[in-house]
């Protein structure tokens, strides 16, 4: 169930130029959160900014009782995110949205993330681990600086392959590159593929799955005025046969949605 | 000392004079988790057409200084499974349950209408949303032509015997002629405002904002408007009004009660904080304590206005 939560900084880094990792003291959140899901984070007791902002749970540390996002500077309200200091207190609600669904036994879960697409992927990367399986993560960027945070990412017992497209670390090229070689190196059946990035991306891991005939699931991010299902304000197109268009509230029915399920062309 | 914070809308008794506005608090289900419905003085539910419309297409937001633009376009279940899949879930509620109603001509307006006086569920009151643009007669908004306002009422006046509520929208150049117009033919109540025109663009892109280029401004941008109109029809009719705008706090209540309004609606706010309408109940209450205020409803129309 979602709720209101007054959450102390514990700690907030700058982890590169305009990335930064922050971690609240929120045991209720740890406990509750799962992989995919989002808090939506008042900003500050004024009407401007007037809307939350939604960010990817990245980490639970549910001993600790704590939660990290991680989050770029884009405009005013992670600006001031960006600013707060261990000892205020962050107004989170949440957890909100849909979660990653288990892959099948003896597949290989294979994540593709594009820049800050990594946060919602590092925690289900964490959380697949945690049940014992090794997923294979496939991480692009524009260059070396935005690959971040490789400190958590080097740190855990999975498989990490990098892409730049300025070639400043890992292979020369998008991450969907990496992904057409994954996929080459095995039979359909035996992967699942979870993607968060830039819609051009998406399309693209969709399209590339499709022709291997894997499924997987993408996980979206839209403006949200609420983000728990009141505004309609964060529809996307629904896939469907009929004529008539028909959307999905990504705030409510995702952000994590399957192939199958939202309309990336239109 | 219990402060007595019921009001009445013509026939219609709230315990309070707190509602939460059409559209912006789903079928009342999404608020639930945040707290105990009963606590309001109403619900206005989404607009219901006759069909299930899908909406428009995305974006369908973007947020400006202090308000929000939105052109969700009326997406809703239609009355059929509005009936079916999410009244029943209000009723458990002991809070006033106003269903807002549209349609694309007075004859939708009044199958909607005939749908709901059918059922035995409870519903204490209609809204009738009178901002839809297109309508058969000549394209242009139900309230925009005091006629069209009056004939509408009229027909729709015949249908039910429950509160009738126009609420009109501000883009107009005479709000309050609409006023008496729909006073004329019946309607026990108006509300005021709904959203603003209005408009973004990125820069960047030079495009709009929202793929319907204009939208309704809604949030605390628009207060100030909404306590003008309100004001402007307080002075043309008799009925009571419920004023919508920006409310945010206890503070906002009492100003909008003091220009004329017996009630509010709580609209944007509840995105940004659930459970806000619930909170505004309790600070009014604990205001009318500490000030000695007994009745709140005296406090309806006393602006003190110098000539
Ligand atoms: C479910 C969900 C999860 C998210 N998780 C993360 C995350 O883990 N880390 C992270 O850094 N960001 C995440 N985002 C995006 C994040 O919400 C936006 O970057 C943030 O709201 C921008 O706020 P601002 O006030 O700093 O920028 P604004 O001043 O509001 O906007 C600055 C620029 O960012 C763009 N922008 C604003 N909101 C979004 C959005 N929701 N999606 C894409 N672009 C946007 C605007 O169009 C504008 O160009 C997520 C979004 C959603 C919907
Ligand atoms: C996202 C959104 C959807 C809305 N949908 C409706 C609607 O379906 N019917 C209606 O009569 N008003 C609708 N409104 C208007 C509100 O009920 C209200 O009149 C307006 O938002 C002004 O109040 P506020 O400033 O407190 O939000 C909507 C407003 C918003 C922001
Ligand atoms: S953000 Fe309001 S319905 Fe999704």
């Amino acid at each position: 169930m979602p709720a209101l939560h007054a959450c102390p900084v514990t700690r907030n880094e700058q982890v590169s130029q305009t990335v930064f990792r922050l971690t609240l003291h929120a045991p209720d959140l740890a406990l509750a959160a799962a992989p995919g899901q989002f808090v939506n984070i008042r900003i500050q007791e004024a009407p401007v900014p007037l809307w939350r902002r939604p960010l990817s749970v990245y980490s639970v540390d549910r001993d600790a009782g704590s939660i990290r996002l991680l989050f770029e500077v884009r405009g005013l309200g992670t600006r001031i995110l960006a600013a707060s200091r261990p000892g205020t207190t962050v107004d989170a609600l949440g957890p909100l949205g849909s979660t990653f669904s288990a892959p099948p036994p003896e597949t290989l879960p294979i994540l593709v993330a594009g820049g800050l697409g990594i946060a919602p992927l590092h925690f289900w990367a964490e959380e697949l681990v945690r049940a014992g399986r090794r997923p294979l993560l496939l991480f692009g960027a524009r260059t070396a600086e935005a690959l971040c945070p490789l400190d958590d990412l080097r740190r855990l017992a999975w498989d990490l392959r990098l892409a730049t497209e300025d070639g400043t670390e890992g292979v020369h090229g998008m991450v969907t590159e990496l992904l057409a070689t994954a996929l080459a190196e095995r039979a359909p059946q035996q992967t699942m593929v979870y993607a968060c990035g830039p819609v051009p991306m998406l399309r693209e891991v969709v399209r590339i799955c499709a022709a291997h005939g894997v499924d997987g699931q993408i996980c979206l991010e839209t403006l949200m005025a609420c983000g728990f299902g009141a505004c309609m304000g964060c529809a996307v197109p629904a896939r469907g046969c009929s004529p008539q268009p028909s959307y999905k509230l990504v705030c409510k029915e995702g952000p994590v949605f399957t192939f199958a399920e939202v309309d990336l062309e239109r | 000392m219990n402060a007595d914070l019921q009001v009445a809308i013509g026939p219609l008794a709230l315990k309070n004079p707190v509602l939460v506005a059409s559209g912006t608090f789903g079928y009342g289900e999404e608020f639930a988790p945040y707290f105990d419905l009963s606590i309001l003085g109403g619900v206005v539910t989404k607009t219901i057409t006759f069909e299930a419309r899908a909406g428009n297409p995305p974006p369908r937001i973007a947020e400006t200084t202090a308000g929000m633009l939105n052109s969700i376009g009326l997406a809703n279940v239609g009355v059929e499974a509005f009936l079916r899949e999410k009244l029943p879930f209000l009723q458990r509620f002991s809070t006033a349950i106003i269903v807002n109603v549209a349609g694309r001509s007075t004859e939708e307006f009044q199958a909607v209408l005939r749908c709901l006086e059918e059922s035995e569920l409870r519903i204490d009151a209609y809204e009738l949303n009178y901002s839809c643009p297109n309508v058969k007669e000549g394209g242009m908004a139900f309230s925009a032509s005091p006629q069209v306002a009056h004939a509408v009422t009229s027909a729709l006046r015949k249908v039910t015997r429950k509160p009738l509520i126009a609420k009109l929208t501000p883009n107009v150049t005479n709000i309050a002629e609409i006023a008496r117009a729909v006073a004329e033919a019946g309607a026990d109540a108006v509300s005021a405002i709904n959203t603003l025109l209005g408009m973004a663009v990125d820069y960047r892109t030079r495009g709009p904002k929202l793929g319907s280029v204009v939208g309704g401004l809604s949030g605390p941008a628009i207060k100030p408007v909404a306590l003008a109109k309100v004001w402007e029809i307080k002075k043309a009719v008799d009925i009571p009004i419920i004023g919508i705008g920006g409310v945010q706090s206890y503070e906002d209540v009492l100003e909008f009660m003091i220009v004329g309004a017996s009630a509010v609606q709580v609209g944007t706010a509840n995105f940004v904080v659930p459970n806000c309408a619930a909170r505004i109940v309790r600070d009014l209450q604990r205001y009318c304590e500490q000030q000695g205020i007994c009745r709140l409803a005296d406090l309806v129309g006393t602006l003190q206005v110098n000539n």
